[in-house]
């Protein structure tokens, strides 16, 4: 246990050094916690693939050499610098019962999570099947990619899904010397605490007023408190990693300092790790290259760092990928041609049809949320000029392409929107709160 | 914080109408039409199906909601109070009251499936009370043709006589998962690991499709032969003149 504490410490501490070290502008204590430890995560991940992919052995001593060097640098680094540890920020302590009313609710999702992984086994088919095994396989050979996942006759679900995930659990498990489902499975619940904090932290600076309720909103809603098998936040799944990094790279963007290169960079390279915890991260990432690209029309040099910072982070696990083999991946860039989506057409008014329905229409999924993110943008000030303002067009723009996804897959009519869909909404829903919930001046 | 006369009345309207909604609703539609009106349609997931009570477990909430509702409703009118004044404060009194009333019955939808998780964790926890975690997730898991006891049994033997497991295929589309690769395959393979499984095309259905590099690289000592229609675990040791 001390070795899974020492990964966990490693994690916030590396997470604190890369904000200090890329002059990342945070402003709250709660902040500050909620980026670390998230990207802190993804940080001990990536450099574990990129070592990994070199043919470096992923063993339990570089994992604690690692996690514990960063808390001694850490450490050694606040002691000397005047800031210490960094902002305090404001208060937030409920002001209205609206918000006793969210903080109580969310007491009791956090019991219920810390019960539900103590005593109840992995439900969700991708959690068990693909991200666990392929955890447990990098845990066993303290590679990756191991033998097995470039051998095509290996029974593994997806290799080629992105390894960010698998390897964050496996180092979590190399740290603590044993391979336990229940304290893997704290690392993508971990997000959702992480992604609440991030997007609390960020909408009540904008807005006090409405920023904790719409926070709140986030954090209780049905999908992630309810759904096992379709995105709740003790699921075991990629979705909230990604809406994190999503998430941080659009804050990152939206409180750049002015034609502050850096800024976009590291913005480009946050979405990239979204994309390496799951591969709808690729869209949302080239739909954010295009939103920057589009924001600053007259500078090419900040959306050429953002589109830097992205393509760098993800030409690795590119090259890694096309060594893998396609056992039964969906290959939608193969089908992504105009005979395949005119074929598609014939199923296209049921697709939308389910894919509405989830949204809007599900009490048990998404709840009311995108009422709340239509009714808020539609009372907000200057609403067209939001859309690219504050990235707010990638959410439709999204939509959209998994709908011409949806168009092409080999899965049967809708069965695929049906099991996937509630989770998309899963990857948008913060940066939609967010987007929606900033005042008259995005102020991140 | 307070409204005149009617006005408490009529501004809490759509606490009447919430209230009205969650007592009748599960009375008018009954128990097929309540489900499907509030998502729980049978769905793929093991869990789901075994703990079926969710809309059962609705069909209490869900009222007594209703009834907190019209409680609500009755004491804020008799108090000339205005709810939304009460619980979001100056939000709901600077022309964005919608906004706040909008949050608030988000709020309330997320609630009331708070609860049905806390009701639906407290009965699984007594379904399970009792049983190990692994014979717990045997419950879960125990779908079609996977059987983790099964599996679990190989496995003890697997244990002791080391070995990987080779299962075979006769035929199947590759790329689609239900043609070469079946779903149970993954099933296994996830239950099974550390062994490890792999999966091959043997025309005849044989060990001896294959070289005898390819079954030592792989450290193969176990064969299932799935060519029929049907899969069926039944893992075999190779015989002696097959093994690596």
């Amino acid at each position: 246990m001390i070795g899974f504490a020492v990964f966990w410490l490693g994690a916030f501490a590396l997470g604190w050094l890369l904000i200090r070290a890329t002059r990342v502008p945070v402003h709250s204590r709660l902040e500050l916690l909620a980026w670390s430890g998230g990207w802190g995560v993804g940080a001990l991940a990536f450099l574990a693939f990129l070592l990994g992919s070199l043919g470096v052995r992923l063993g339990r001593g570089l994992v604690l050499l690692v996690c514990g060097g960063a808390v001694l640098a850490a450490g050694l680094t606040a002691a000397l610098s005047r800031s210490g540890f960094g902002p305090r920020g404001a208060s937030l302590r409920p002001r209205i019962p609206a918000e006793w009313i969210v903080l109580g609710g969310f007491a009791i999702v956090l019991c219920t999570l810390a019960v539900a992984i103590a005593t109840t086994p992995l439900g969700a088919f991708d959690a068990r099947m693909l991200w666990t095994l392929q955890a447990r396989l990098i845990f066993d050979t303290e590679a990756y990619p191991s033998a097995e996942l470039l051998d095509p006759a290996f029974v593994v679900a997806h290799p080629q899904y992105p390894p960010l995930l698998p390897l964050a659990e496996a180092l979590s498990a190399l740290a603590a010397g044993s391979f336990r489902e229940r304290l893997v499975r704290l690392v993508p619940t971990f997000f959702y605490l992480s992604v609440v904090a991030a997007l609390l932290a960020a909408l009540a600076r904008n807005d006090r007023r409405f920023g904790p309720l719409l926070a709140g909103v986030y954090a209780l809603m049905p999908t992630l408190i309810l759904d096992e098998h379709g995105g709740a936040a003790d699921a075991g799944l990629a979705d909230i990693p990604l809406s994190f990094f999503v998430l941080l790279s659009v804050l990152l963007l939206a409180r750049a300092r002015e034609a502050e290169w850096r800024d976009h960079a590291v913005a480009g390279h946050l979405a990239a790790l979204a994309g390496l915890f799951k591969n709808e991260g690729l869209v949302l990432g080239a739909l954010l290259v295009a939103s920057v690209s589009f924001q600053a029309r007259r500078s090419w040099r900040l959306p050429l760092a953002f589109a830097a910072g992205w393509a760098l982070t993800l030409l690795p696990w590119l090259e890694v990928r096309s060594a893998l083999p396609t056992v039964f991946e969906e290959q939608y860039g193969e089908h992504l041609n105009p005979s395949r989506i005119l074929w598609g057409l014939d199923r296209a008014g049921a697709v939308l049809g389910e894919m509405l329905q989830l949204t809007f229409l599900r009490p048990n999924g998404a709840g009311l949320t995108w009422w709340v993110v239509g009714l808020f943008w539609l009372a907000s000030p200057g609403r067209i000029a939001r859309l690219r303002d504050v990235h707010l067009w990638v959410v439709p723009a999204y939509l959209a392409a998994i709908f011409v996804v949806y168009l092409i897959t080999p899965w049967e009519g809708t069965l695929q929107v049906r099991l996937s869909f509630a989770r998309v909404l899963l990857h948008v829903a913060p940066l939609a709160l967010w987007a929606v919930g900033t005042g008259r001046r995005a102020r991140a | 914080m307070t409204a005149r006369g009617q006005g408490a009345w009529r501004e809490n309207g759509w606490l009447l109408l919430l209230a009205l909604f969650a007592l009748v609703a599960p009375l008018v539609l009954g128990p097929e039409r309540f489900r499907v009106l509030l998502g729980f349609v049978p769905d793929h997931g093991p869990l789901e199906t075994r703990l079926g009570s969710i809309p059962a477990i609705l069909r209490v909430v869900v009222p007594l909601g209703g009834g907190l509702a019209l409680a609500a409703y009755l004491a804020a009118g008799l108090t000339r109070r205005s709810v939304l004044a009460f619980a979001f404060g100056p939000l709901a009194a600077r022309g964005e009251r919608w906004l706040a009333l909008v949050l608030a019955l988000a709020l309330i939808d997320a609630a009331l499936f708070l609860g049905v998780r806390a009701a639906r964790d407290a009965e699984r926890a007594w379904v399970w009370r009792g049983i190990p975690l692994r014979e717990r997730g045997f419950r879960a898991y125990d779908q079609g043709r996977f059987v983790p006891s099964l599996a679990d049994e190989f496995l003890r033997l697997a244990r002791s006589r080391g070995g990987n497991l080779l299962i075979l295929r006769g035929s199947g589309e590759s790329g689609e998962l239900g043609g070469f690769v079946r779903m149970e395959h993954l099933r296994y393979a996830a239950h099974l690991f550390p062994v490890r499984i792999f999966l091959a095309r043997a025309p005849r259905c044989s060990v001896s499709d294959l070289p005898e590099a390819w079954l030592a690289e792989r450290g193969i000592r176990w064969v299932i032969r799935d060519c029929e229609a049907r899969f069926v675990f039944a893992p075999a040791p190779l015989a002696r003149g097959e093994a690596p």
